[in-house]
């Protein structure tokens, strides 16, 4: 597989306006980025109100309204895209701090400490999903793939030996390396 | 069919076949909200406030001068569209242009219209790329959305 797909740092993700395709109108921006680091799945977004009255809102997007995430507008279909907090979608407003990826210690499972966690890379696109993460070694950064063979405790998050095989030091190589790991390990996902 | 640009158009004189006179000049367009044709003309005239005139009231658009058939035609508006058109915060001339994978294609440069029936048949961006009519779902305030 060739696949190269298009990534953003979560961190970019936020501040985005969301725009409505129905309308044409910047509904909400992104607060936050929701994470599930035990499940290395991207769950949705907090949000913050436009305009004069900006703070934060009530309303939070799942990852299934998204409709594209792009480098200037997190789109949705319209505005009954935003979901009111509670209900299935707590884990939303409510995040435990056992979900915090950012910061661990990046260990692989033949020992070697790899680096730190400094943000979650996501797929952008139609169908939106984390796929890695971004580490800070001694010199530079290193991208590596999530997969769900990942232990994550808090401190440390273990990957497996053969990811380091599909280590970048640059996104946008980091972009055709993850089609390849997920080929590797079986997930079509 | 005959294409006109909105463009070249604003700021044309709007005149009334049955009295004559001058009502004012076109300033904007009031395009429905999925950009398919114009509903309206909002008419910057002698009034302080914004008139607006239906595209079943025009008599003729030509080159130089937009025909109204009576002076009385135009008349002022509540609607909430029609307002933010004339406060500029639904101007499809100078929208940022974004496609539904959330990335931004300049703004709208141009808009070409069908002046027999006011269909909008494609716009031209600041990028120099022409759009056509059936790939554009919205203009709102922020952008106007188009296909990825």
């Amino acid at each position: 597989m060739t696949d190269r797909l298009t990534l953003m740092r979560a961190s970019e993700v936020a501040g985005l306006p969301v725009v409505t395709i129905d309308g044409g109108e910047d509904a909400a921006e992104i607060k936050d980025v929701v994470y599930d680091g035990g499940r290395h799945d991207l769950l949705g977004f907090t949000l913050n109100k436009r305009g004069w009255f900006r703070g934060s809102m009530k309303s939070i997007l799942p990852t299934q309204n998204v409709a594209g995430i792009g480098r200037d507008a997190v789109m949705v279909a319209d505005e009954g895209s935003l979901l009111d907090q509670g209900g299935s979608h707590e884990v939303l407003s409510q995040p435990k701090s056992g979900f915090d990826v950012v910061g661990n210690e990046v260990v692989s499972s033949s020992g070697a400490v790899l680096g730190t966690v400094v943000d979650v890379i996501i797929e952008t696109g139609a169908n939106p999903k984390a796929v890695g993460y971004e580490v800070k070694t001694a010199d530079g950064s290193l991208f590596i793939p999530s997969s769900a063979q990942m232990a994550l405790s808090g401190e440390n998050l273990i990957v497996p030996a053969e990811a380091e095989a599909f280590t970048n030091n640059d996104l946008a190589g980091f972009g055709a390396s993850v089609p390849s790991f997920r080929h590797m390990l079986g997930d079509q996902t | 069919m005959t294409i006109h640009s909105m463009k070249a158009t604003a700021g044309q004189s709007v005149i009334a076949l049955d009295s004559a006179e001058e009502i004012g000049k076109v300033k904007h367009f009031v395009v429905a909200p999925d950009v398919s044709r114009i509903d309206r003309l909002h008419i910057d005239g002698r009034r302080s406030k914004a008139l607006f005139a239906e595209w079943s009231d025009l008599e003729s658009f030509g080159t130089d001068r937009v025909m109204v058939t009576h002076a009385d035609d135009p008349s002022e508006s509540k609607d909430d569209r029609d307002i933010g058109v004339a406060k500029g915060d639904i101007e499809l001339i100078g929208s940022r242009v974004i496609d539904t994978a959330g990335f931004e294609h300049g703004t709208v440069a141009d808009g070409s219209f069908d002046a027999d029936t006011g269909a909008i048949t494609s716009v031209q961006t600041s990028e120099g790329t022409q759009i056509p009519q059936s790939s554009i779902h919205s203009l709102g305030s922020y952008a106007m959305v188009i296909d990825a």
